[in-house]
């Protein structure tokens, strides 16, 4: 896998976990007007639930491929897709600080980026005591 | 000062969940779904479920937005345990990109 497969892989990874929230805040809406027993309360949760598991799919191939420490900052990005989200789903606004702090976390991204050598990656261990196959 | 000690501490466990998943991608396994049905995953989804619940628990004492600064603690949490624990070496790019990413968070949310 190439360096830029890796990173769009990643970054797939982060915008799934966006969805998240997305899910969450609907959730927490339909909690709002319906109570527990709400169908799309439910439905929505579910989503939830189910958002985490393909994440969880998708990061575990992308931290296989990327050292833990460059992957989690990537991570940072859902911040950006949240707000997108929130915006144009939740029609929330955003103060020129909220945009400022995110300009910033995607600046650290980028530095975070452009420091990594691409050709890391991450060898398979199968001795044991220093790890085995499970 | 309790609340926001139960944020601290579940941004250790958050990067301690985040180690475990990645001893786990360094191994080879039997079958494509022993990626995922081992127990270092999980253990690790177990403590993210755990931490999910603290942080919600702590929440009733913090405003959400200093959770978001506090959680910023996972991403030093993470390299330092990436750091010890996997070995991964880290440079000065990594570290200064890191601490950049902290800051914004933090101008973010006490906007």
């Amino acid at each position: 896998m190439g360096s830029l497969s890796r990173y769009l892989l990643l970054h797939l990874a982060v915008m799934v976990f966006s969805f998240t929230s997305v899910f969450a805040k609907a959730a927490a809406n339909a909690y709002n007007d319906g109570g527990l027993t709400d169908k799309w309360f439910i439905m929505f949760a579910i989503f939830m639930v189910l958002n985490c598991v393909v994440y969880a799919f998708f990061w575990q191939i992308v931290i296989k491929k990327i050292p833990l420490n460059v992957g989690y900052a990537n991570r940072s990005v859902y911040l950006i897709w949240s707000q997108i989200w929130a915006v144009f789903i939740f029609n929330e606004q955003l103060s020129m600080q909220n945009i400022i702090g995110l300009a910033i976390v995607m600046a650290g991204v980028i530095v975070v980026s452009l420091s990594t050598d691409n050709d890391e990656s991450t060898p398979a261990v199968t001795e044991d005591g220093e790890g085995g196959i499970d | 000062m309790f609340y926001m000690m139960i944020l601290f501490v579940a941004t250790f466990f958050s990067a301690f969940s985040q180690i475990l998943l990645k001893q786990s991608a360094m191994r080879e396994h039997r079958s494509f779904i022993f990626e995922y049905l081992n127990w270092r995953v999980i253990l690790a989804y177990f403590i993210a479920f755990v931490v999910l619940f603290a942080n919600t628990y702590a929440f009733t004492g913090v405003d959400m937005r200093y959770g978001a600064v506090i959680d910023t603690f996972t991403y030093v949490f993470v390299m330092l345990l990436s750091y010890f624990l996997l070995k991964e070496k880290f440079n000065k790019g990594q570290l200064i990109g890191n601490l950049i990413i902290i800051t914004g968070v933090a101008v973010y949310t006490l906007g």
